[in-house]
């Protein structure tokens, strides 16, 4: 059997030596493939720009559900959008105990320190966020007013917009909870003329509250609130989404077929090129699974090396439109070019294997 | 009684198809060990069907092939197919050669199929290519052969793995004098040194040649 792999190995190397033309022809098509591959990201990516500008314009608002901890999409929605510059949380978002307290999870950021300048411990210092609970506060002997400033572990010292005291946050909760946000650079008349806040409440209901509370730390400075509907939220990210996924399975069925085309493509040309060949070979005294191992090793090795070019082709291409660390998934295509390639090149094999020799011998 | 090395067709009859009309019926031949055996006549007779059926490749519908006295035609296709492999050299009409192939791998393809090491095998190739008079780079492709260069190279193919059996199908045809004469010689001495040869042709060059020739009619 390793006979005849390594003949078929070997068939394959005479051959691509003596035909330079097919080496060109295989490169020209991957690198049409590549370039449609390439084409088809970049729309994605635009697509994927404008819905991140589109972002930056809206109160994202959503409703919290009873997950008690940050909803797994919250940090990946953060790091997507640079743009957002500040959470409201509302509502149970961290199954940490308040052991202070006493009473129970708290949010997920707890309030040290006291008088005008407030520390928030276990704040993500990539989110300008502050959540205060103002019974908790009470209980504390802390408390804290409108406007003062609050810093987290390092960063810049935000400053609280609001406080209310009328929000139910949860039923097994039933109290009053506060929670407000900074903004990271505070909010005065120099801040940006859009700000981005993601807002995560217990009930959708809430948001109206919210709104109104910030509307009115934020009228004195002349900005103004937006609320997009929940309908919108999720419209949007399903958008954001699907495209995402769009992206990538196109992506993935562009190379597939690419491949696949390439091996299918080498495994019948080369099968009708070399019939005369089989039908040569048994009548020498191969078998038809002799044929088989000795077609596959041979068009295999072709489709391998046309595959490789191919895949650099891609490679290239991917890497002149997206930054690395996008490319997480080229080892994938590695492996999908191996499969790939010893799979496209099966009717080639099975073509042979039907081969009768005397039949072609007969033709001249 | 079948001595080693005999190759013999007993009562044959062969058509392509089940409705087609018979190439021929009841035919009966042998060769022996050491032998030329010439097979002659009018072209469309059926002298290529009857060496493709002792060649193996085709099943007679009634009679049987032996060679050295085992029943073959009747066998499982592998076993046919190592059998030829192993015991029968063919040379086809027009060399065969696979043009995008070195000689060497040209030369080699039955020892592939019979597993036999390369380096024995590239050894014997060369050896082989010696005794023809071909004095070519084995590592040139098989492209640009002059005819009886390329019938000389399908021959070393043919002998490489020691074959009991030698079938060759009107390997001269297409060869000018100087070449026919040369493959006659490899082919006759191969008989000398106690191969069987069966040769289909009707050039009267190889019937001088043959220990014995025998006409089919159609
Ligand atoms: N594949 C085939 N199917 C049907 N008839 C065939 C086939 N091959 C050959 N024949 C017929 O069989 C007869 C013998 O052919 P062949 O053995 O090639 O003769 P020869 O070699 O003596 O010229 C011819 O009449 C030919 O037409
Ligand atoms: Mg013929």
């Amino acid at each position: 059997m390793i006979h005849l792999l390594i003949d078929g190995v070997r068939a394959a190397r005479e051959r691509l030596l003596a035909s330079g033309l097919g080496v060109v022809a295989v490169l020209a098509f991957m690198g049409g493939m590549a370039t449609i591959l390439a084409r088809s990201d970049s729309e994605g990516t635009a697509l994927k720009r404008s819905l991140e500008s589109e972002a930056s314009r809206v109160l994202e608002v959503r409703a919290g559900g009873d997950t008690p901890t940050l909803p797994s999409w919250f940090a990946t929605t953060v790091d997507e959008f640079d743009t957002v510059e500040g959470v409201v949380s509302l509502g149970p978002v961290s199954d940490v105990d308040h052991s202070e307290t006493g009473r129970g999870p708290l949010p997920l950021w707890s309030i040290t320190g006291g008088g005008e300048l407030l520390g928030v411990g276990r704040c993500d210092p990539r989110l300008p966020v502050a959540v205060l609970d103002d019974r908790a506060l009470g209980e504390m002997g802390l408390s804290v007013a409108r406007g003062a400033l609050v810093e987290r572990g390092g960063q810049p010292p935000g400053r609280v917009l609001a406080i209310g005291g009328s929000t139910r946050i949860a039923p097994e909760w039933n109290r009053p909870v506060a929670a407000y946000t900074t903004c990271s650079s505070g909010l005065d008349e120099e801040s940006p003329e859009t700000i981005t806040v993601l807002v995560l409440v217990e009930n959708l209901s809430d948001v109206s509250s919210v709104t109104s509370q910030l509307r009115s730390v934020i009228q004195p400075i002349g900005r103004g609130v937006s609320v997009i509907s929940d309908a919108d939220v999720i419209r949007f990210r399903n958008d954001v989404a699907v495209a995402a996924v769009d992206q990538r399975r196109r992506n993935l069925v562009t190379v597939t077929t690419a491949l696949l085309g390439v091996s299918l493509l080498i495994g019948v040309v080369m099968g009708i090129a070399r019939k005369p060949s089989f039908g040569r070979l048994r009548a020498l005294g191969a078998t038809r699974a002799d044929l088989a191992l000795l077609v596959w090793a041979e068009t295999t090795t072709v489709a391998l090396v046309a595959v490789s070019i191919g895949s650099l082709a891609i490679v290239t291409a991917q890497a002149s439109v997206h930054p690395w660390q996008e490319l997480s998934w080229l080892p994938w295509l590695g492996i999908l070019a191996l499969i790939l390639a010893g799979v496209g090149t099966l009717p080639a094999v099975v073509l042979a294997s039907l081969t009768d020799p005397v039949k072609v011998l007969r033709q001249p | 009684m079948s001595g080693r090395g005999e190759l013999e067709a007993r009562n044959v009859s062969y058509r392509y198809s089940r409705a087609g009309p018979a190439v021929f019926d009841s035919v009966s031949i042998r060769a022996r060990r050491g032998e030329l055996l010439v097979l002659t006549g009018p072209s469309g007779c059926g002298k290529s069907t009857l060496l493709f059926l002792l060649g193996l490749m085709l099943r007679p519908n009634e009679g049987v092939i032996t060679f050295g006295g085992v029943p073959l035609s009747s066998a499982r296709e592998r076993e046919r197919s190592r059998f030829r492999a192993r015991d029968i050299g063919f040379v086809f009409q027009d060399a065969a050669l696979d043009r995008s192939r070195t000689i060497l791998s040209n030369i080699c393809e039955p020892a592939v199929l019979n597993r036999v090491p390369r380096r024995e095998a590239v050894r014997t190739a060369s050896d082989l290519l010696d005794q023809v008079g071909l004095d070519l780079p084995m590592c040139r492709r098989a492209d640009g052969l002059s005819g009886g260069q390329a019938q000389r190279i399908a021959l070393c193919r043919a002998l490489i793995c020691n074959p009991q059996f030698v079938l060759a199908d009107e390997p001269t045809g297409n060869l000018d004098a100087e070449s026919e004469r040369l493959v006659l010689d490899r082919l006759q001495s191969e008989a000398g040194s106690g191969r069987t040869v069966v040769v289909v042709s009707h050039s009267d060059q190889v019937k001088a040649r043959a220990s014995r020739a025998v006409e089919i009619r159609g």
